[in-house]
């Protein structure tokens, strides 16, 4: 190989040995990664390393979340914030999904809805949140209110992207094929823009999420951000940590579901 | 049948809002059953043509004229350099997406869909979609697709130029051979000199911009036509004519590209 290398040097390129199969092996890894940590923390709590009563033990956060599922405190709460969240993020995200897509296939219509699109955008909607509950008092329908304005504005500016920057050659194609103004929208920009109108989606389940809790840690008597409030007034830690493992299964299970609807939509689309 | 373009302009406004002329006084007939191909260098505004016959841009002078087509009969459909196949949709529901349209019901267009596609040599791959399939197999669909609508004429966009060299050189064989079966009217841009003479009956061949008609040369070579034609010496010397004849334009056109 090397110069003045011996002729009967002998090199030779032969397979590696067989790796554990890659999936397996990034599973096993990302197993270990939450179970250390949750033995750090264990340890650090039980060992007095940190006092318990600012960081109690991941074994007494469950066993207050065992707890509560069997008082039905879990439950009520959880279903309470669901349900704005659900009722919320329909709302928003239905809305946003008519104006963006009629504002993405007709430059009149963006002409009238990206100035106020781009204006209302920036602000941070929890502020509206006062003004929500003038109009519509404290109860449901400004919670729902603010977390379906959240939802909308990802919706309303991630389809109207998409459908309007849809491939031309695609537009093309279909008229070609004698597709009215109509069907190029319903048979070619729509569908062509799934992929991007789910993430969209994925940014309103976010904002939902992060809106119905600063909506119930302000405005509310019950649902998880409040429980996350009031349990930190009470310095119930373990009730606390339970709350926000909550949230943390509520993000993921969004996640998953919105995932699940994209591949039942985007069948046999290139994954990119 | 005959499709006439008749003294067609075509200038739009280019970057800076200067004008630019893309195409100069095309007169050109294109009788039913020829394969006509339109020959030029790049930027000849060879592609602006097949859109204006493709109805989808209005030239800024001049009209295209189709007399004896049937009122029920779609005037033109595209086959596109890219492909331009709707990655959501299966093979069969690409080629059939015309007939959708149109408003033919399901299980005639699907009929007729299979057909195109037996046709094109995809028997098989119905239910796949387009990701999963080779360059060649896509512009297969393309082409399926656009035949099933049964146009009056079949405008070709470069079709085979997005393919590497030999998958292009079986294309253009199987092409023939489709032809020869289906004896479509067809106007078929392209740069590729050899490629219009195997496939054509006429060749166009187009200035450099404004395109303007420098020469209309029929093929010598008869039909059935056989890809044993390019052996022919007479094919290497008609390909050699047509090349002396623009390739002071393509010169230019590079210099003036760099």
């Amino acid at each position: 190989m090397g110069n003045g290398a011996a002729p009967d040097d002998v090199v030779t390129l032969a397979a590696l040995p067989r790796p554990a199969p890659g999936r397996l092996r990034g599973r096993a890894l990302r197993a270990v990664s939450l179970l250390m940590v949750l033995a750090l923390w264990e340890a650090a709590s039980r060992t007095g390393a940190v006092p318990a009563v600012f960081l109690p033990p991941p074994t007494a956060v469950a066993r207050e979340l065992a707890r509560m599922a069997a008082t039905g405190d879990l439950w009520r709460n959880v279903a309470l914030s669901l349900t704005r969240i659900l009722a919320g993020f329909f709302l928003g995200s239905a809305s946003g999904l008519v104006v963006g897509v009629a504002a993405g296939v007709s430059p009149p219509l963006e002409a009238l809805v990206d100035p106020l699109v781009a204006a209302l955008y920036p602000i941070p909607k929890i502020a509206l949140l006062p003004l929500l509950v003038l109009w519509l008092g404290i109860g449901e329908p400004s919670k729902v209110a603010v977390i379906a304005i959240g939802a909308f504005f990802p919706v309303a500016i991630g389809s109207m992207a998409a459908v309007r920057e849809v491939d031309p050659l695609l537009v093309r194609a279909a008229l070609s094929l004698g597709a009215t103004p109509l069907q190029v929208v319903t048979k070619v920009r729509l569908p062509a823009s799934v992929p991007a109108i789910f993430a969209s989606l994925r940014l309103a389940a976010g904002m939902a999420l992060l809106l119905v809790v600063s909506a119930e840690m302000i405005a509310a008597s019950a649902g998880i951000g409040y429980l996350i409030l009031y349990a930190g007034d009470l310095m119930q830690t373990a009730r606390l940590l339970a709350g926000i493992a909550v949230l943390s299964v509520l993000g993921l299970l969004s996640t998953a579901g919105l995932k699940a609807a994209e591949t039942r939509f985007a069948r046999g689309r290139e994954r990119t | 049948m005959e499709i006439r373009f008749d003294g067609i302009y075509k200038s739009y406004l280019g970057a800076g809002g200067a004008r630019v002329d893309a195409l100069e006084g095309i007169d050109l007939t294109v009788a039913g059953g020829e394969f006509v191909a339109v020959v030029g260098p790049s930027g000849c505004g060879k592609s602006t043509l097949l859109l204006i016959a493709a109805g989808l841009v209005p030239p800024s002078r001049g009209q295209v004229v189709f007399t004896g087509v049937p009122r029920d009969r779609p005037l033109s459909a595209l086959v596109f350099q890219e492909f331009a196949l709707f990655g959501w949709r299966t093979v069969l529901d690409n080629v059939a997406f015309g007939l959708e349209v149109r408003g033919v019901p399901r299980g005639e267009r699907v009929r007729r869909a299979r057909e195109l596609i037996r046709l094109v040599g995809l028997e098989g791959c119905e239910g796949r979609y387009p990701h999963e399939l080779s360059g060649g197999m896509r512009q297969r669909v393309g082409i399926a697709r656009a035949l099933c609508v049964d146009p009056a004429v079949l405008l070709m966009d470069e079709p085979l130029s997005a393919l590497d060299a030999q998958t292009r050189q079986l294309m253009q064989e199987e092409l023939l051979a489709l032809w020869e079966r289906t004896r479509t009217t067809v106007l078929y841009v392209t740069h590729n000199i050899q490629e219009a003479a195997f496939l054509a009956d006429r060749i166009v061949l187009l200035s450099r911009r404004p395109g303007r008609i420098r020469a209309v040369l029929p093929v010598p070579f008869g039909r059935p036509r056989a890809e044993s034609v390019l052996a022919d010496p007479a094919f290497g010397r008609f390909s050699h004519e047509l090349w002396t004849l623009i390739r002071d334009e393509a010169r230019t056109a590079m210099e003036e590209d760099r």
